[in-house]
């Protein structure tokens, strides 16, 4: 937990304890930092900042028993990243705690009482993506921003709602990442947006197939797909891991020294809950221009 | 015709799902913080007047002052647990002041994660993104 930071409340909050503290009390700080298993190379950086997260960090890292929270990852000095989350996970665990009490909320439907995993929290993905001011650049840019933004957030819910596959597919393998290096400049995130539009729009084929790809001519187990253009880098064409062949990948299987046992398959619009449709594409062009309309009408 | 139906469902829909803000929500990265949203839905012409936040906490006394600057349409994409959703929402960007401490100023910002949680992105004096839990009253 970060502890009584939050808002500046009561006396030892982080900003209070900051203002106040001498360099005799950063100096103890940081060797408690390191005592507790912090990097020499990141203390250093960390105890130079002025913010109110260094006493926080010191804090968790004098107690290597308390996970440091990812939150907490954001760089307060020069403020140009920040830290967001999408749909958390819901876990089963008893709520005989404060702590887990105020983490739980009723299911839906069963009314079973279900432990929320919270930003950071354990296998609850978290991206830090460039800020809206350290990007610049005037309304296009605020649109396409509230586009990327939007779309790291749905990669992030589908991620930790067991559909990573899924949003590799329509997103890309880490596009959180992406933003942070290529898009923390407006052309730079200009071109992001352009290509990820690409990408989903490449489903437009009206074969029924999201890939775009020609339907196989003939046979239940086709080699080959007949001509015409064949996409070559798109994401559909990765390996699925729900459609794996277990035969031919087993280690001892025949087979499995001749192909690394991913057989090519015919995906479809039916095909797993897991994979990408034309539906989901058409869904995250839909929400992107819908968050850009909103850019352009509020501002 | 037709578009005076539509900016009234438009209109009817946002001030329902703005209501979802109403309520008691608990901090899950500082313990023992509550907020109160209220919402007044009588006063539709000026979105930012129609809300009130309420800092407490039951161990401090410190007094926070959090004044709403603006409220602007989201869309999220959300699990309702059978299926995804697109689902029409707010943001509202709000000023806090502590008021025990001069010259100490955040500005947050509330978007929904789902109907039950909300993201803070805090900048300013106070740099970091925190999850809001509702809590029901019994």
């Amino acid at each position: 937990m970060p502890g009584t930071s939050k808002k500046g409340g009561g006396l030892k909050t982080k900003s209070t304890m900051m203002m106040k503290a001498s360099p005799e009390k950063k100096e103890a700080a940081k060797a408690k930092a390191v005592a507790g298993g912090m990097p020499q190379n990141v203390a250093d950086k960390v105890f130079k900042m002025k913010s109110p997260e260094v006493a926080y960090m010191a804090k968790v890292a004098g107690n290597p028993a308390m996970e440091m929270d990812k939150v907490m990852y954001q760089d307060p000095e020069v403020k140009k990243t920040q830290v967001i989350g999408g749909q958390p996970r819901p876990v089963r665990q008893k709520f005989d705690t404060y702590t887990d009490e105020i983490r739980s909320y009723k299911h839906k439907h069963t009314g079973e009482r279900m432990a929320v995993n919270y930003l950071g929290g354990k296998g609850n993905r978290a991206e830090e993506i460039p800020t809206r001011e350290a990007v610049g650049g005037g309304k296009q840019t605020s649109a396409n921003y509230a586009i990327m933004k939007g779309m790291v957030k749905d990669s992030l819910s589908l991620v930790n709602r067991g559909q990573g596959f899924k949003a590799q597919q329509l997103y890309g393998q880490r596009l959180g990442g992406d933003f942070k290096q290529y898009g923390d400049n407006p052309k730079g995130l200009q071109s992001l947006v352009s290509e990820q539009m690409v990408k989903l729009k490449r489903s437009g084929v009206t074969d029924g197939n999201y890939s775009g790809q020609r339907p196989p001519a003939k046979g239940p187990h086709p080699s080959h797909y007949g001509g015409g253009y064949m996409v070559k880098d798109a994401p559909y064409l990765k390996k699925n891991p729900h459609l794996v062949d277990k035969k031919a990948s087993a280690p001892n299987s025949p087979t499995s020294r001749f192909s690394l046992g991913y057989p090519t398959k015919y995906y479809s619009d039916r095909g797993h809950a897991g994979r990408a449709n034309r539906e989901d594409a058409k869904g995250a062009i839909k929400r992107a221009h819908k968050r850009a309309r909103n850019v352009y009408e509020q501002n | 015709m037709k578009k005076t139906i539509l900016l009234i469902a438009l209109l009817f829909s946002g001030a329902i799902f703005s209501q979802n803000y109403q309520g008691l929500w608990a901090d899950t990265q500082d313990e023992g913080y509550y907020l109160v949203i209220s919402y007044d839905i009588g006063r539709l012409a000026e979105k930012e007047k129609n809300y009130k936040f309420t800092n407490f906490s039951f161990t401090k006394t410190t007094s926070i002052k959090e004044e709403v600057l603006s409220v602007g349409n989201d869309i999220i994409l959300n699990y309702n647990g059978d299926e995804w959703e697109d689902v029409d929402t707010l943001y509202i960007k709000t000023k806090i002041q502590n008021m025990d401490i001069e010259d100490w100023i955040v500005y947050a910002e509330y978007r929904f994660v789902d109907e039950s949680i909300i993201e803070v992105l805090y900048t300013g004096d106070y740099h970091a993104t925190h999850n809001l839990i509702r809590k029901e009253i019994k």
